[in-house]
């Protein structure tokens, strides 16, 4: 007998107590629709999970502990793999000890499990000092799945395993959301779900390619979330989710101060400042001066922000809208990529601003600096006619901290007698520029370190555009004409295939305003020196460049090449602007997509008033519902009652599920009497008579009148049954 | 005191099985290390069903079969099935006699009451056919005389699991004829080792029953009792293994008669009056796998128990 039980139990363990869904043809309404789901992974409690699902699901753990240090500190991040590494130790030494026949030990003792517990939160307290913020409850709680994994012993611990990855796959929206990472992140899920499905199917059940039916049932889902994600009602506020990084501009921005040569060096700096779409007319490449920072403060061919710019109210600029629908002015949408800046870059000159807050010096500034990507709009004057009021010109203007030497003096007097108007005056000075042999480059000499403007001005010649913009600006001071640098992008690359303007940090460039007729006008010295600088953009100048200057002899195949590419740069351009396009168009519609963006795209399809789609929505659901019941309703209504000694039984189950014993689904009386003997063995008599009570109620033929005797017997039995405390945790036999 | 009543029902042996267990001892006796395996076999027999024996040579195949036929005090034949073997060399010939200067029949090895048929997938189809419409109908037509089989009529029959050539893999139509397949496997070292030892006796076997006996056993193990919720749970199984995604076809309503047929006798084996789902539950390799060819190739015998998983049994 006790043989035969053995038998009994080494087929079960081979391969009875492995679950998959029974119902893996359903005739519901779903199949009459013609809609074919792949079949529902039911939730298994028992068999041993595949070691195909334990190495995939090592390998899921491992991406995001490789994935964590990219957000997290490396001691952090290094340390998510200690756990992982053991696990991957135990469930090799498993695997031999299964070949062996030997009990499997999944995971080490309770007291590695504290050490590592207490390590674990000592480094996120020594590391961030906390659980609050970001980075450091992610990092909890990637330490926390590598922490489950290791201490996982049954099937149900890798589903919670597998449960907290995907929420940590919807995390990685947090830090970024282009279409690199939304694509990594569907493959990760796609990954999950296989691995849930390859838990839920023992190895030799597993009956086709389930990667394949995992990324199946993913795109089953993908037309209905992409429905929802756009017409679903979006709840006012911000839930972080950031834009995206895919052009490398993370947290790039101009510097406050301007000094020579900083300029030059960002021209090799290719990272993505922002996008400008235009609603109508877009501005020719001349045109194109945004303006991000003016700079009054001079310290001897250095210049900064003075430090008294204050908020200015000016009702002629537009705000909030920021669009100016009449037509003498561009109108423009901005995207502007992850920066530190709090300054923003708008058209000059400026009309209207949709975000940030106006200062004196016509410039806007957000009243937190931009770290996420972030969208607004503005209007420039096209007549170049307005500005700020008088009032706001003073001694700051004229003020020089480098003082002419008898030479610059001599020059000043030269023109000082030459010119009536201030007009005048600025015209000479860029007419001596255009005349002398000033020339244009990105490796500037070295300076003489106490006059730096006369050793440029006089006897290196060679600058950037900050020389100019620096050396136009103070001479035009020591001319008692009130000016100031402006720092800021100029032009900018259309792109074709989107029909927008991408400017990036190698488009930075620096100017003069000067005080004229009452109001601040645009000069910009380069524009003397370098007409190409201008009039093609730094793109174009680019080509020109030969590693030591401008060249001259490059100039004619070089804007050739720019304007009618051929070829391979014409397809390496194209590639990179559609890609960009691609990536505009996903910050735009889907990082950016707000309660307005909703609301236009609906106003766009017809569904103009919100309250129309709210409705639409509740309809919708309460559909959803009805169908639902009406899908379960039958069936729940033609199941069978419970018979008494059923319902009896199923008191005992819950008495003794309640204790930690796990039932099987599939179970019969007997196997639940043996696990109960399994866990307490002295109450083997006491829920033997229980289940013999139960299967003659149940199974024999009995008469009416012993049948009450009996079902009294057993409730009695049941009630007074109560599982005692046995051996904690269940040891082998063997 | 009810409880105790109740317990007497259920888990004691009953006088009338006592001296089948004695039977299943004397198996258990000489076939060692596989009590489980000679317990089916026993109830294959007693609910009026055939053996197979998947198992490779030599593990005792037909050790167990002779074993079986002497302590029932049946009589016992085996034929050898080869690929040139023919239908008459199993059911029987119709020689001249010249002396008599008649025709007579000469009755085949299948007129006993245990048939071992080894190797029986070495046969042409032809030949596996005869036998097993004996099998199915227990009698035998030949030249338009049909002769009743003796009774009770058991066979056994053997194959090799390995694919061989020159074997002629029975189709599933006739699997469907045996009630149990099962293998025997390795005794098992302390038992090997007895075996090694010599100290066993095969013809120790000695008739512990009549045919009549027997008889009176297997119409009496069709008398116990299988209540509603047995026969809900054992359709269920039946209606899982037709809808599910696993096997080309799902079981026929005769592999759900022969299974409450086998699971009765157990139930009677063990001494009780009644079919519990736990009979039902431990027969499905032995009687659903060999019925279901699956989709996949994968080994049915663990694709239906997986089913199991999901049809409640209490």
């Amino acid at each position: 007998m006790v043989k035969e039980k053995q038998n009994r139990r080494n087929y079960f363990e081979q391969g009875w107590r492995v679950r998959m869904s029974a119902s893996t043809t359903r005739k519901g309404l779903l199949k009459r629709l013609g809609i074919n789901l792949p079949p529902r992974p039911t939730v298994p409690k028992t068999h041993a999970p595949s070691n195909a699902a334990l190495s995939a699901l090592t390998v899921a753990i491992a991406l995001v502990a490789a994935w964590h240090f990219s957000i997290a500190h490396p001691a952090i991040a290094g340390f998510t793999f200690l756990p992982l590494l053991l696990k991957v130790i135990y469930l090799r030494r498993d695997r031999r000890s299964v070949e062996l026949g030997r009990q499997a030990k999944h995971a080490p003792s309770r007291w590695v499990m504290a050490i590592f517990t207490v390590l674990s939160l000592g480094l996120i307290l020594i590391f961030y000092g906390g659980w609050n913020g970001q980075v450091a409850g992610i990092s909890f709680v990637v330490l926390l799945v590598s922490l489950k994994f290791l201490e996982s012993r049954v099937l149900r611990d890798y589903f919670v395993v597998c449960v907290i990855l995907l929420f940590l796959a919807s995390c990685a929206f947090l830090f970024d959301s282009s279409i690199l990472s939304i694509l990594g992140v569907t493959f990760y899920v796609i990954l999950i779900v296989t691995i849930l499905h390859l838990l839920s199917t023992p190895g030799a059940l597993a009956t086709k390619p389930v990667l394949f039916s995992s990324a199946r049932l993913i795109a089953t889902a993908l037309p209905l979330a992409i429905l929802l994600f756009f017409l679903f009602p979006r709840i006012q506020g911000d839930f972080g989710f950031l834009p995206s990084r895919d052009e490398n501009g993370n947290s790039q921005a101009l510097e406050d101060r301007m000094i020579a040569g900083d300029l030059a060096l960002a021209a090799f700096n290719n990272a993505l400042a922002f996008r400008a779409e235009f609603d109508d007319v877009t501005p020719a490449t001349h045109e194109r001066y945004w303006r991000v920072k003016a700079l009054t403060g001079e310290r001897n061919f250095q210049w900064e922000i003075a430090p008294d710019t204050t908020w200015l109210q000016d009702e002629r600029v537009i705000t909030g809208q920021g669009k100016l629908l009449s037509k003498g002015f561009y109108n423009y949408t901005i995207i502007h990529q992850e920066s530190t800046d709090p300054y923003l870059p708008y058209l000059d000159y400026l009309r209207g601003f949709s975000d940030g807050m106006l200062l004196n010096n016509t410039v806007v500034r957000l009243r937190n600096n931009g770290a996420d990507p972030f969208i607004y709009s503005g209007s420039a004057d096209r007549q170049r006619n307005f500005n700020m009021s008088a009032d706001l010109v003073d001694q700051r203007f004229l003020q020089t901290e480098a003082l002419p030497t008898s030479r610059m003096n001599r020059q000043l007097d030269t023109w000082r007698s030459l010119a009536n108007t201030n007009a005048e005056l600025a015209n000479l000075v860029l007419q001596h520029f255009r005349k002398n042999p000033f020339s244009y480059t990105l490796l500037p000499p070295i300076l003489d370190e106490e006059f730096p403007l006369e050793d440029f001005f006089f006897r290196t010649q060679s600058g950037y555009c900050e020389h100019y913009a620096s050396t136009f600006t103070t001479i035009m001071r020591w001319l008692q004409v009130p000016a100031r640098v402006v720092v800021g992008y100029q032009g900018g690359e259309l792109n074709t295939s989107g029909s927008f303007i991408e400017v990036r940090y190698s488009d930075a460039h620096a100017w003069s305003e000067l005080w004229i007729d009452g109001r601040w006008q645009r000069y910009d010295p380069t524009a003397a020196i370098s007409p190409d600088r201008i009039e093609f953009g730094m793109q174009a100048l680019m080509e020109m460049w030969d590693g030591g200057q401008f060249s001259d002899q490059r100039r004619g195949r070089a804007l050739a090449n720019f304007l009618n590419p051929s070829g391979v740069s014409a397809a390496y351009r194209f590639m990179r602007q559609t890609w960009s396009n691609a990536s505009y168009q996903w910050n735009k519609w889907v990082v950016n997509y707000s309660v307005d963006t909703q609301k236009e795209l609906l106003e766009s399809l017809g569904l103009g008033k919100f309250k129309t789609l709210s409705t639409l929505m509740v309809l919708l659901i309460i559909g959803i519902t009805i169908i639902a019941l009406a899908q379960l309703l039958p069936s729940w209504l033609a199941r069978e009652p419970k018979a008494i000694e059923q319902r009896l039984f199923d008191i005992l189950i819950k008495k003794i599920s309640r204790k930690g014993i796990i039932i099987e689904s599939g179970s019969t009386a007997r196997d639940i009497a043996e696990s109960v003997i399994q866990r307490s063995p002295t109450q083997a008599n006491e829920i033997q008579e229980i289940v013999s009570t139960f299967e003659s109620l149940r199974y024999a033929s009995i008469a009416a009148e012993k049948r009450a005797t009996l079902l009294n017997s057993l409730k009695s039995q049941i009630s007074r049954f109560r599982l005692k405390p046995g051996k904690k945790r269940q040891t082998t036999e063997n | 005191m009810t409880s105790k009543t109740a317990s007497q029902n259920t888990l004691t042996s009953t006088p009338v099985a006592s001296d089948l267990n004695s039977v299943l001892a004397g198996l258990d006796a000489i076939i060692l290390g596989n009590p489980f395996a000679n317990k089916l076999a026993l109830v294959c027999l007693l609910a009026q069903g055939h053996l197979l024996i998947e198992d490779i040579p030599g593990v005792g195949k037909t050790t167990l079969s002779h074993t079986l036929a002497n302590l029932l005090g049946l009589p016992f034949k085996r034929v050898q099935f080869t690929s040139d073997l023919l239908p008459t060399d199993v059911l029987g010939v119709t020689i001249y006699d010249p002396d008599t200067k008649r025709f007579s029949f000469k009755k085949g090895p299948i007129f006993t009451s245990v048939l071992l048929a080894d190797e029986i997938n070495r046969a042409t189809p032809k030949t596996q056919s005869a036998l097993l419409q004996a099998m199915e109908e227990y009698e035998v037509s030949i030249e338009g005389r049909t002769l009743s089989l003796d009774k009770p009529f058991f066979v056994i029959a053997t194959q090799n699991p390995l694919e061989q050539h020159g074997t002629f893999p029975l189709p599933e139509s006739q699997l469907d004829r045996f009630l149990i397949r099962l293998s025997l496997g390795y005794p098992g070292e302390k038992f090997e080792k007895q075996l090694l030892q010599g100290s066993l006796d095969k013809t120790s076997a000695q008739a512990l029953l009549t045919p009549e006996q027997l008889l009176v056993h297997m119409s009496n193990a069709q008398q116990v009792h299988c209540a509603q919720p047995v026969v809900d749970y054992l359709w269920q199984i039946l209606e899982a293994t037709r809808r599910s995604d696993f096997f080309q076809t799902g079981l026929s309503p005769r592999a759900g008669l022969q299974w409450l047929r086998a699971a009765k006798a157990y139930a009677y084996l063990e001494g009780r009056d009644m079919v519990i789902p736990d009979d039902i539950r431990l027969l499905t390799p032995y009687v659903a796998a060999h019925r279901l060819q699956t989709i996949s190739g994968k080994n049915s015998a663990e694709l239906v128990s997986a089913l199991l998983q999901d049809i409640p049994a209490v």
